[in-house]
């Protein structure tokens, strides 16, 4: 299935309602080029945070139980692939008006494309 | 049907067995719609008493809407609301059209299907994933081979339709790539989950779903059940399995029979049996969930319901375990009976790996709690 950017964005309100506190969360891959505009649409959403939002994130999504793939991962290591060191300085911030999901993109330099 | 009076009976059935004055409806009205005239909705509910769709009950000084469930024709305009609520809300979702064509041409002629309803659609499409509600009605008159009206028969055509709505919603969920949880309830089992004075998901189903077939036949069962005295009261707030409080937890593992040491017990609200064993598998308390065969001992199950909330939660595996390991500690017929039927229909529809349990363990529970 095509992941939109209107659902990505409609999907992060559902979990934003389920979140305790504040988490900071990094679209990887298709989902970053989606919410950049630089594709139209992803088959599945890749998600990077840090090992504490990681936790928090899961939680909500037991709760909501969604029916879209979803990779989580964490601290920069996207499958085997370690992410640079200043990876989280170069990210694109994306507006919204999410209130517990600080959401950013990874800067297009450090998207990896597969295929 | 006017656009006013299928707003007040949208909320209306929306909220059943809830105390709703004008000003209430008004405003609850302006949340769904948009939109909401006190003046254009309190001279509505006035002519729709005089022709008896509603009834006005004063109470203080608040003037207290109701559906007049006495009326024969209140199934008819109700079915006519339905089938607005339902193009209405094909009009605002295409991708909704597809899956409704699936469930059209998949589910036609399935005998005991009566009605099949879609609940938290629009919040569901936003997760892609739907939910649906079946109901079924329990065959009639029945001549199959010999045994003419036969018990047997009819249970049996139960069953393997059973069986069929779980593989068609198999197939229909792939070919869309789409998630569908979906919970499939017999006649007795909706009405005793439609009266029961506990959380349940079936009374929170009510609370926002569409009827997509069978909407005569499913507002009948409801005008019926009320006519009849029982007391319904839809819910209109969720209570997640993966939400509930410790203190709720304990208060209901009480109430069934699972008394635990050392706990400060508190007043709290009463949740179904199934919707406190999903909890227990989701809080992944090892001790709790050896207890699960002591709960469903003691305490009346409805299967479906377990099957649905387990899935839904991803605790299937752990529900079979659990289940084989009752099915062979249990003494009481009924409950190996029952419990057989579930593993067979695990097994064969969902293809489950169960999930092993120490089975001493749990029956040293259960002798404990004097539940084999």
């Amino acid at each position: 299935m095509q992941i939109e950017n209107k659902q990505l964005l409609d999907f992060l309100g559902e979990v934003d309602k389920e979140l305790p506190r504040m988490v900071s969360i990094t679209a990887v891959g298709g989902t970053a080029m989606t919410l950049l505009k630089l594709k139209t649409s992803t088959i599945d959403i890749d998600f990077n945070l840090n090992k504490e939002d990681n936790l928090i994130f899961r939680n909500a999504l037991k709760i909501i139980q969604p029916g879209f793939k979803i990779d989580l991962f964490v601290d920069g290591l996207i499958f085997s692939q370690q992410l640079p060191d200043d990876y989280s300085q170069k990210t694109i911030l994306i507006k919204t008006t999410l209130q517990k999901i600080k959401l950013s993109a990874l800067h297009p330099i450090d998207i990896i494309a597969t295929n | 049907m006017d656009e006013t009076t299928f707003r007040i009976l949208s909320v209306l059935t929306s909220e059943l067995g809830s105390n709703i004055s004008i000003n209430l409806l008004t405003r609850k009205i302006k949340e769904r719609f948009g939109t909401g005239f006190y003046k254009n909705i309190y001279d509505k509910t006035k002519e729709l008493e005089k022709q008896e769709i509603l009834s006005i009950t004063e109470i203080g000084k608040s003037s207290i809407i109701g559906l007049n469930y006495k009326d024969y024709l209140l199934t008819d305009i109700l079915t006519e609301m339905e089938l607005k609520r339902k193009k209405s809300f094909t009009e605002k979702n295409n991708e909704i059209k597809s899956l409704l064509i699936e469930l059209e041409n998949n589910f036609n002629g399935f005998y005991t299907t009566e009605s099949i309803l879609i609940v938290n659609s629009e919040r569901n499409m936003r997760l892609n994933k739907a939910e649906f509600l079946f109901l079924l009605r329990t065959p009639g008159i029945m001549i199959i081979g010999e045994k003419r009206n036969s018990v047997e028969n009819k249970k049996q055509l139960l069953q393997s339709e059973i069986e069929c709505i779980h593989s068609m919603i198999k197939m229909i969920a792939g070919k869309l790539n789409l998630r569908i949880d979906y919970l499939i309830l017999e006649n007795k089992e909706f009405l005793e989950l439609l009266k029961s004075d506990e959380n349940n998901s079936l009374k929170e189903m009510l609370a926002d779903k569409i009827v997509l077939t069978g909407e005569q036949a499913f507002w009948t069962r409801i005008r019926i059940a009320l006519k009849e005295g029982n007391r319904i009261k839809v819910e209109t707030k969720e209570i997640n399995p993966a939400k509930i409080s410790e203190k709720n937890l304990a208060f209901n593992l009480n109430r069934f029979g699972y008394k635990e040491a050392g706990i400060t017990l508190e007043q709290g609200q009463k949740v179904c049996l199934e919707k406190i064993v999903t909890a227990i598998l989701l809080q992944g308390n090892a001790r709790r969930i050896e207890a699960i065969p002591v709960l469903l001992s003691k305490n009346k199950t409805i299967y479906n319901l377990l099957i649905f909330l387990s899935r839904k939660y991803g605790k299937l595996s752990e529900l079979l375990g659990l289940l084989k390991a009752l099915n062979k500690l249990t003494k009481n017929e009924a409950i190996k009976r029952e419990t057989g039927k579930t593993i067979n229909l695990l097994e064969q529809n969902f293809k489950v790996k169960e999930k092993k349990f120490d089975l001493k363990s749990i029956k040293q529970k259960m002798v404990l709690y004097n539940a084999n």
